[in-house]
């Protein structure tokens, strides 16, 4: 179980994530659909990991990612990046890819490969 | 003075007078023969009481026909020319000279046995010789060069309509495309809406029935299908810039066939390589090149499916070095140097054992949302795509049947520069 901060502009999609992440009680979700809004949500929720979308109106997944680096408090959490620039078919099937130190996941979005990114990125922050 | 004398005298200053009139007509003939042998037009005479035998016959004559004077003069023009050629003139000599009226020619091609061939516009008319004989006179003016000009006035005006065309063609597509990039984004996320719904139902629902999960199944299906067509959009209307680099092609042929490996063991297809380029490079963008081959690994697994004994399901993926045999047709976009024939190029073909492509069918194959695969599998983009990423580097893409049954894609790009050298085989 993990307290997940889904950052992402269209409110549709991050209701669907947030169901779908918290089906069971598996994880504690809370959806951020204005980046502007991100970090002092992400300060107030402390999440354990951060779920991104890379392309937002007002500000990129990119400058919120940097804003978080920027305090002590939050520049550990893994961050795992969504975006629609890539297509599952320009991925290889089953693997998640990397943007650099961060995962990238391709939308639409993979229920399963993203819960995948959760667990293997959740163990690695916790195991420093 | 005696009379004899006087006779003598007499006879004399004739003979001078004679002479004088003698020379003063040979100057004037010679002055007359200088005019005609520099006009720049040229003039012959045939003697109709006497089978049309040319009888006058000048300088420009014998360099427009490359027939010297000395073999014209006395001869018809059965023993100058072809006897079509012939038959040819004496109809119109005849015509002229039984209606008593000249005629103009205003373009007759004629070929003459040492110039090849050329235009003429000739001018024919009867006249009468100082001696009362029927005489043809013709005059011409070569104007070979002003029908070569017209002609290529006319290629170069069926040109510019063709490129006037093309660019018409290329707006569109382009329109379309900046439409499609738009369409194709805005959809993305009501795809990944419906994905992440079907996903939740599909956890959600405590023991659902069969029926239950095939439709949660279709649902999921449904919108993979959406997505890759939203894929073949965005492909299709976002080849611009190429980040070129000079690489053996193994390196992307071998991704490629890697990528598509769980594709050719889910099918039962064999997947056989023969690379025989000897690590000569191309200059090429390696991930759209291997995003083409994907396609048409893709493309021939499809038709390998319908092949109905697994046993005889193979692909063979070949490389060589070789000169190209002939041009690649006019396709019109020309963002960069295309291959020539004569050019050093690897030669990558990849050969199924499928059915085939309908041959009525070959040569629309490039065009968008063209498809001989049934709805759902596959957008039609494809290869239009893939056509488009090989002229923008420059290469070819060849589509045939072959004689035994299957296909063979075979795709022509240049050879790195350094490597011109590697030997070619035949």
């Amino acid at each position: 179980m993990a307290k997940v901060l889904l950052i992402d502009d269209e409110e549709g999609f991050t209701n669907l994530v947030k169901a779908n992440l918290s089906l069971g009680g598996k994880h504690e979700v809370h959806a951020v659909n204005d980046p502007l809004q991100a970090l002092d949500a992400a300060l107030s929720f402390e999440p354990e990991i951060i779920i991104l979308d890379l392309i937002m109106p007002g500000m990129d997944g990119g400058d919120v990612a940097a804003r978080f680096r920027e305090k002590p408090e939050l520049a550990d959490i893994p961050i795992i990046f969504l975006t629609a620039l890539v297509s599952p078919s320009e991925v290889a099937p089953g693997t998640v890819a990397q943007s650099g130190d961060y995962p990238l996941l391709p939308k639409p979005v993979d229920i399963n490969l993203l819960e995948r990114a959760i667990k293997e990125n959740l163990r690695s922050s916790q195991g420093e | 003075m005696e009379d004899g004398s006087k006779t003598q005298a007499f006879r004399r200053d004739a003979e001078r007078g004679i002479e004088a009139v003698v020379q003063r007509l040979r100057g004037q003939e010679k002055f007359t023969d200088t005019i005609l042998d520099n006009l720049p037009l040229a003039l012959f005479c045939k003697n109709a009481d006497d089978g049309y035998r040319f009888v006058l016959w000048n300088k420009r004559q014998e360099d427009i026909t490359g027939i010297t004077r000395e073999e014209a003069i006395g001869h018809t023009d059965s023993e100058l020319f072809s006897s079509q050629a012939a038959k040819y003139f004496r109809e119109i000599d005849e015509g002229v000279i039984n209606s008593g009226r000249s005629l103009e020619i205003p373009e007759e091609k004629i070929s003459s046995p040492t110039v090849g061939k050329i235009w003429l516009r000739t001018f024919k008319c009867p006249i009468t010789g100082p001696d009362g004989t029927q005489l043809l006179l013709g005059v011409s003016e070569d104007i070979t060069s002003h029908i070569k000009d017209r002609e290529r006035l006319h290629r170069t005006s069926k040109e510019i309509e063709s490129l006037e065309l093309q660019l018409i063609q290329a707006e569109k597509l382009e329109s379309i495309g900046r439409l499609a990039a738009g369409v194709a984004h805005e959809v993305k996320n009501p795809l990944a809406c419906l994905m992440l719904g079907a996903q939740y139902l599909e956890r959600a629902l405590e023991d659902p029935s069969d029926d239950v999960k095939n439709v949660i199944e279709e649902m999921k299906n449904a919108v993979a299908r959406g997505e890759q067509i939203v894929r073949g959009l965005v492909d299709f209307s976002s080849l611009r810039q190429l980040q070129v680099e000079p690489i053996d092609p193994q390196t992307w042929l071998d991704r490629a066939i890697g990528f598509v490996r769980h594709e050719c063991i889910r099918a039962s297809v064999r997947i056989r390589c023969d690379y025989q380029h000897q690590g000569a490079l191309a200059a090429v963008d390696s991930a759209k090149m291997e995003q083409v081959l994907v396609n048409l690994l893709t493309n021939s697994i499809h038709a390998l499916e319908l092949v109905e004994d697994r046993a005889d399901r193979s692909l063979e993926v070949t490389t060589c070095v070789c000169e190209l045999v002939e041009a690649p047709p006019d396709e019109g976009d020309r963002s960069g140097e295309r291959v020539r024939k004569g050019d050093h190029v690897v030669r990558i073909e990849i050969r199924d054992s499928g059915p085939g492509f309908p041959p009525d069918k070959l040569s629309v194959i490039f065009d968008p949302f063209f498809t001989t695969k049934p709805t759902g599998k596959g957008t039609g983009l494809g290869m239009s795509v893939a056509r488009k990423i090989i002229a923008l580097h420059g290469g070819m893409i060849e589509i045939r049947n072959r004689k035994r049954g299957g296909a063979v894609v075979a795709l022509s790009l240049k050879v790195a520069t350094e490597f011109e050298d590697t030997p070619v085989s035949s």
